[in-house]
C-alpha cells in the first residue's frame, strides 16, 4: 500500500530499567543488556535488546547499537510502509558499521533485538532472538512475536545471524486500539514474569501490576530498577523491563531514553 | 518514590544438573577404601542437602558394580538424598555399568524436556580401584560414553583409586585425564564434588537443549574447584 499517513499516536507513558545479572557481577561483568525509547507526537518507539553472552566485552556494545540505531530511525518511521522491518534493518546496519568501525567482526557484536512500534492506527512488535514482548488491554495479556522454540534452534538467533533478515524476525500486529499496554524484557526475568516458561506464557499478575504502576504519576524508573536489583533471580543473567502504558490524560511531552553507553573491549588476536 | 513491587512467579521449576556416580563396590574395594566411601558419600548427601541452590537444582543417582550392576540410589533431588551404606563384593562390570549410567542420563533428560524443565550438562562421574572385568562390553560401553562426551551431551569424570587401570579410564574421557586419588581421600574428594555441584548450579550454563546449553557453557567457563586436596595426576 505503500505510503502511509500515521495518525497522530495517543500519549504513552513510558518507564524502565536495567540492572546486570548477579552471575555478571560476581564475574566483574557489567549489563550487557541495552534498552531506550522514542516518544513523538505521531509514533511511540521502545526497544531492548541484550547482548550475546557468549561474546562478552564487544556483546553489550552490539546491544547499545542496535537499540540506539532503532531510536535514531523512530522519528522517520511514520513514512515506511513496514516500520518494524525497516528499524529492524537500521539496527542491523548500524551494527555492521559499528563492527566494521572496530575492526571485528560483527558477530563479536551479536545481539538480540525487540522493538514496538505504535502510531495512530497500529502496534507493530518485533523480535529476533529470545526477548519477551507482552501487550495487553483489560484482562488479556499475552505474550507475542515469540522466537523459534529453542528445542528446534542450535543457538539463540541474533541480529548478526546471516540471514537472520527476515528469517528470524518474528512480527505481530494489532490494532492500535486493542491495546493499552506493552511491556518487553529480555530472557534474564523469564523465571520470574512467565507463568510457563517453555510455552513463553506470561505470569499475568505481573505485568496487570507492572502497567498500573507505570500508570500512577509517581512511577519512577529508580523503583523499577530497585526491584530488578532486588528480586532473586533463577537464572543469574541481566535484567531490563520496559513497561509503555497509554495516557490518557492527553498528550505526553516528545521524549527519548537510551541506556548508556557500554565500554568495549575487543578480545586479542 | 513509591514502591514498585509487582507479584513475580515464585514456583517455577529450577534447571537441573543430573549427576550419575559410578561407584566401584567390588571386593578389591572391602576395608578402608568402602568405608571411606562411604562416609564420604554421607558427607555429600549433607553437604548437597545444604547447599540452597544445590540442594533443589542438583539430582543424584548411584550406579554400584560389585560383582552385579545396581542402581543403588535412583535419580532423587539433591533435598531428598540420603546416606546408603555399600558393600563391597565381586568382580567390576565397570562396561555395563557405563551402559547404565548414560541410560539411566539420558532417561533423565528426556523427563527434563518433558516438563519444561532447562537443564545443565549431565554428569558422569566413575570412581573405581580396579580393572573392568567385562573386557568386551566395556570397549563397547566406553567407546559410547566417548561419543556422549563428543556431543556434548555429558561431562565425564574418572578417579582411580589404589592399583585402578587408569589406561582403561583414559578411555573414557577425550577432555579430562582419570585422576589418581590420593590414598583414600573419599572424604575429600566427595568434598570436591559437592562444592563442585555448588559452583555449577550457581552458574547460568543451562538451556533446553544440548546445544543450547554447550554455547552457554563455552561462554561462561564455569571454574571448578582444584581437586589438588586429594588427587595427584
Amino acid at each position: 500500500m505503500g505510503h502511509v499517513v500515521a495518525a497522530p499516536a495517543p500519549a504513552w507513558r513510558l518507564l524502565g530499567g536495567s540492572v546486570a545479572g548477579s552471575l555478571h557481577r560476581r564475574q566483574g561483568r557489567g549489563c550487557d543488556d541495552a534498552f531506550g525509547w522514542h516518544v513523538d507526537d505521531a509514533v511511540v518507539v521502545a526497544a531492548t535488546a541484550d547482548g550475546a553472552g557468549s561474546r562478552p566485552g564487544t556483546s553489550a556494545f552490539g546491544a547499545f547499537t542496535a537499540v540506539e540505531a532503532v531510536l535514531a530511525a523512530a522519528g522517520e518511521v511514520r513514512d515506511a510502509g513496514r516500520p518494524v522491518e525497516w528499524l529492524f534493518q537500521a539496527a542491523l546496519s548500524a551494527v555492521e558499521a559499528a563492527a566494521h568501525g572496530l575492526g571485528v567482526d560483527p558477530d563479536l557484536l551479536a545481539t538480540t533485538l525487540s522493538v514496538v512500534v505504535v502510531t495512530g492506527a497500529r502496534v507493530e512488535i518485533g523480535q529476533v532472538g529470545d526477548g519477551i514482548a507482552v501487550h495487553g488491554t483489560g484482562d488479556t495479556v499475552e505474550a507475542v512475536a515469540v522466537g523459534e522454540r529453542p528445542e528446534h534452534v542450535n543457538e539463540t538467533a541474533f541480529l548478526t545471524t546471516r540471514g537472520a533478515l527476515p528469517e528470524h524476525l518474528r512480527t505481530f500486529t494489532i490494532g492500535a486500539d486493542a491495546v493499552d499496554a506493552l511491556a518487553l524484557t529480555t530472557d534474564g526475568l523469564r523465571y520470574q514474569v512467565l507463568d510457563d516458561v517453555p510455552a513463553t506464557r506470561p505470569f499475568a499478575p505481573f505485568f496487570q501490576a507492572a502497567w498500573e504502576y507505570a500508570r500512577d504519576p509517581r512511577a519512577t524508573a529508580a523503583a523499577v530498577t530497585a526491584f530488578l536489583d532486588e528480586i532473586e533471580d533463577q537464572s543469574g543473567d541481566d535484567k531490563t523491563l520496559v513497561l509503555a502504558v497509554r495516557d490518557r490524560s492527553g498528550p505526553a511531552p516528545a521524549t527519548t531514553y537510551l541506556s548508556p553507553r557500554p565500554a568495549v573491549t575487543v578480545p586479542g588476536p | 518514590m513509591t514502591a514498585f513491587n509487582p507479584p513475580i512467579k515464585q514456583d517455577n521449576p529450577d534447571p537441573r544438573v543430573a549427576c550419575a556416580l559410578l561407584l566401584d563396590t567390588s571386593y578389591s574395594m572391602r576395608g578402608d577404601r568402602i568405608e571411606h566411601l562411604n562416609a564420604g558419600f554421607a558427607a555429600f548427601c549433607a553437604s548437597i542437602a545444604e547447599d540452597p541452590l544445590a540442594r533443589k537444582r542438583t539430582d543424584v543417582a548411584v550406579i554400584t558394580f560389585g560383582g552385579t550392576v545396581e542402581v543403588a540410589v535412583p535419580f532423587h533431588e539433591g533435598r531428598d538424598l540420603t546416606p546408603t551404606t555399600f558393600v563391597a563384593q565381586g568382580a567390576t562390570p565397570l562396561g555395563e555399568a557405563l551402559d547404565t549410567g548414560l541410560d539411566l542420563l539420558a532417561a533423565r533428560k528426556s523427563e527434563y524436556k518433558e516438563a519444561g524443565l532447562e537443564y545443565f550438562r549431565p554428569w558422569l562421574f566413575v570412581i573405581t580401584d580396579g580393572m573392568p572385568t567385562d573386557e568386551q562390553r566395556f570397549a563397547r560401553a566406553s567407546g559410547r560414553v566417548r561419543e556422549a562426551e563428543a556431543a556434548k551431551e555429558v561431562t565425564v569424570f574418572t578417579v582411580g583409586a589404589g592399583d585402578a587401570d587408569l589406561e582403561a579410564l583414559s578411555r573414557l574421557s577425550a577432555v579430562r585425564e582419570p585422576l589418581a586419588l590420593n590414598g583414600v581421600r573419599f572424604e575429600e574428594l566427595f568434598a570436591w564434588l559437592s562444592t563442585s555441584m555448588s559452583v555449577v548450579t550457581q552458574s547460568s550454563a543451562f538451556g533446553p537443549t544440548d546445544a543450547t546449553v554447550a554455547a552457554t557453557e563455552a561462554a561462561e567457563q564455569v571454574p571448578l574447584p582444584s581437586p589438588a586436596g586429594w588427587a595427584t595426576w
